[in-house]
């Protein structure tokens, strides 16, 4: 599902161009952070049924996003690739709300004051990231399956169990067995 | 008191992936406010979704596109527009910060004992949203499910026939059951409740309220 290794070197330089995004607002990291990852989630956001026009509009907020929040990027947290994940996440929860609401609500807990990332917080970003893709790789096909259909369909559950003609006890109970898989894989962190 | 019962490992990869819906999602956001453990999970649940966004092969962009994002670049940040920390609940409790933009000042009297504060009507996602007071001791109508419900305790505790339930414990309940919440004695007992689809309630006093409860 995951293969290549080279990866794992481009994403400890993802984190490293975040933090010289937040520490000297450096256009050309921003550019090259926007090279990789606008066109990745705009494939995201098309898979969980954002139409295409949204879905370009929505990349581009991202990265807008990511220039603007980057200070609160925190490496020893989360790597660079998560945490775009989760930008462009809630940028579609908060359009698919304002779609049936008029109010624009704030749900996440307000962010911790920034402080510049230790020396070694970078390298631990790459390295949990690599520890993530290594750990994924080591879930049963059945299982990497379930968790992949849940990140990339809008009513992932009702529809894994249409798609793979399995009941919905049985997702569930599969993504159940990896997530103890994949917590095994990296709670060993010390 | 520690957090006994916690969400399916299922809820939160729906939680991580954003496919839960808003009043569901209310819900469990108040739980991780409580515990590090599903936070921890939610994490995980994160950084797989990361490591499959990184594998995802790329789209096409507008030939604009990294032009306009640089050009952007120099306009201020619309400022998040947070939600004023609103009065404490009944019992000098504060409201969990997750439900702080649903909250009012609005409890409806449900039946001698039951408040009822409406948080979201139904959404697209088929589920609405309340906060529920329960005076000590009180007993909620005997109801099941036409579908998923998911409580978060906020303060003082519950029990049914599958356990008690503390502040930050989270219910996951399916069509299947049917049960029927008491609160405990000592104390009021405040929750967060997503439901889908209307309760099916038995026995007479339920009968009764139906209409006024309309849930």
């Amino acid at each position: 599902m995951l293969s290549s290794a080279a990866l794992s070197a481009g994403e400890q330089e993802a984190a490293q161009l975040i933090v010289a995004v937040a520490c000297s607002s450096d256009r050309v990291a921003f550019a090259r952070l926007f090279t990789h990852f606008a066109p990745r989630v705009k494939t995201y956001l098309l898979r969980v049924g954002t139409t295409p026009a949204i879905a370009e509009d929505l990349a581009q907020e991202t990265m807008l996003t990511v220039w603007r929040k980057a200070a609160f990027f925190d490496p020893a947290r989360a790597g660079a690739a998560a945490w775009v994940f989760t930008i462009a996440r809630n940028l579609r929860i908060d359009v698919l709300r304002r779609e049936h609401h008029a109010a624009a609500l704030v749900e996440a807990p307000p962010d911790p004051s920034p402080e510049p990332p230790r020396a070694d917080a970078l390298l631990t970003a790459a390295e949990r990231e690599r520890r993530v893709r290594a750990a994924l790789v080591c879930l049963s096909a059945e299982q990497a399956e379930v968790v992949r259909l849940s990140f990339f369909q809008d009513k992932p559950h009702a529809e894994i169990e249409r798609e793979l003609g399995i009941p919905l006890g049985t997702v569930k109970s599969r993504l159940r067995l990896a997530m103890m898989r994949l917590r095994l894989l990296l709670d060993d962190d010390a | 008191m520690s957090i006994a019962h916690h969400p399916a490992a299922s809820t939160l990869v729906e939680f991580a992936a954003g496919s839960l819906g808003q009043a569901a999602r209310a819900v469990v956001a108040t739980h991780l406010e409580l515990c590090r453990r599903c936070r921890d999970d939610v994490s995980i649940a994160e950084a797989v979704g990361g490591a499959l966004l990184d594998a995802l092969p790329p789209s096409e962009m507008a030939p604009d596109a990294l032009l306009r994002a640089l050009a952007a670049l120099a306009s201020p940040a619309v400022e998040d527009e947070r939600a004023v920390v609103p009065p404490l609940l009944p019992g000098g409790v504060a409201v969990p910060v997750p439900l702080r933009p649903y909250v009012s000042d609005r409890w409806r009297w449900l039946a001698p004992g039951i408040r009822l504060m409406p948080l979201l009507p139904v959404n697209p996602s088929g589920m609405r949203l309340d906060m529920i007071h329960v005076a000590p001791g009180t007993a909620l109508p005997r109801h099941g499910h036409r579908g998923r419900e998911l409580a978060c305790v906020i303060t003082g505790s519950f029990s049914d026939a599958t356990g008690v339930f503390g502040p930050g414990d989270l219910a996951e309940v399916d069509a299947t059951r049917e049960h029927q919440p008491t609160a405990s004695a000592d104390g009021a007992c405040i929750c967060v409740i997503a439901t889908e689809g209307r309760l099916r309630m038995s026995g007479l006093l339920a009968r009764l309220l139906q209409p006024l409860i309309d849930i």
